[in-house]
């Protein structure tokens, strides 16, 4: 499946919806019901990491893909010049990584983006 | 804390301003401080609760810390705000909407469904997929997602945060994870145990639930609660050290 963009105000408000897309999609491609969970919760936590670094009345924009395979989201976001946090020495971070087969952050170009994927072991048709 | 700011507090707490004055500096240094207020509500704003009212009830903590602050007395202002903020806005939680209910139709499907994942994981020897949930109990794809999506916390009693201190800023990475590791040890068993396997032995949800003889969805619903509860725990920290 070719991959969704969307762009949204960098807001916890609006991470219910995003739930609710990723598992809609996820189930498109009979995911199982512990793998929507996973691949709802890994968006929750990579969004709420994203927020936390983005400067007020900035915009999320989260690209999505869900296959047999499994489910990949990269979210990127501005973050302010000064911005230092570390985000991937907390706890959130490591409930991502835990949850998830690959997991990146990059921090460039005033940006930082969160990747991740989460393949599942075997589709089924 | 900046001189502006410090000067408006000094002049707050002088008896001989007059009181028009003070209305007037007590009002900028609300305004001053909205930043901070949203911030702190922002995390209270996912659970489908009103943000606006959410904002209102973290406004009577900040002008209660306002009125309250004492420059003299050497903490930041907003390490005094914080928990008069946070204070209210768990009030207002518990008192104004003590329960978050699914829609009644999710609500009468939720114990189909649950009943037909436990049916269908004996059946097939895995968790079925929401085309199956929905072939076995004859609701349609969109309600079990729906379901699925309402199986986590009905009470947010649920998540009422746990005791532990703040994560201060500038703990070092030690003190970072063994703040964590205080606030996990303070969680019930079950949930420390799910969080435990789940997040440090990184098992999945499914041999999470094998290994504690429980259900898929009873893991899922259980991290949530926990890792809500650390969320509000550690505050700030949950995202860096």
């Amino acid at each position: 499946m070719t991959d969704t963009r969307i762009e949204f105000p960098a807001d916890p408000s609006c991470i219910p919806e995003m739930r609710a897309l990723a598992g809609a999609m996820c189930a498109r491609f009979n995911l199982t019901v512990d793998a929507i969970d996973d691949a709802k919760h890994a968006l929750d936590e990579a969004l709420t990491i994203a927020i936390s670094v983005a400067p007020p009345e900035s915009t999320i924009t989260c690209t999505l893909n869900a296959t047999a395979e499994g489910f990949r989201a990269r979210v990127s976001v501005p973050h302010d010049e000064d911005d230092e946090s570390n985000v991937t020495s907390g706890l959130a971070w490591r409930v991502l990584c835990g949850m998830t087969h690959e997991t990146k952050l990059h921090r460039e170009d005033g940006r930082t983006t969160v990747h991740f994927a989460l393949n599942v072991d075997a589709s089924v048709t | 804390m900046g001189e502006h700011e410090k000067a408006l507090f000094v002049e707050l707490n002088d008896p001989s301003t007059p009181p028009a004055r003070a209305s007037n500096v007590r009002d900028e240094l609300i305004v001053m401080h909205e930043p901070l207020l949203r911030h702190l509500c922002r995390r209270y704003t996912r659970a489908g609760i009103d943000r606006d009212d959410i904002l209102q009830a973290g406004t009577v903590g900040l002008i209660a810390a306002v009125d309250g602050y004492d420059p003299e007395h050497g903490a930041a202002f907003a390490s005094y705000a914080a928990p008069h903020i946070l204070g209210e806005v768990r009030r207002h939680l518990r008192d104004e909407t003590s329960t978050i209910r699914a829609p009644r139709s999710v609500h009468a499907a939720r114990a189909t469904v649950l009943e037909a994942t436990e049916a269908l994981h004996a059946s097939l020897n895995r968790y079925p997929t929401v085309a199956e949930l929905s072939a076995f109990t004859g609701i349609t794809e969109e309600r079990v997602l729906e379901t699925l999506e309402h199986q986590h916390p009905d009470s947010l009693d649920d998540i009422t945060p746990i005791r532990e201190p703040r994560v201060e800023d500038g703990t070092d990475a030690v003190d970072y994870w063994q703040s964590v590791g205080r606030a996990l040890a303070n969680l019930p068993e079950r949930e420390r145990q799910i969080l435990t396997l789940r997040y440090f032995d990184e098992l999945s949800q499914s041999a999470v639930a094998e290994q504690l003889g429980i259900s898929q969805m009873h893991v899922s619903r259980l991290q949530r609660i926990a890792l809500a509860k650390l969320r509000d725990s550690l505050g700030d920290a949950y995202i860096a050290a």
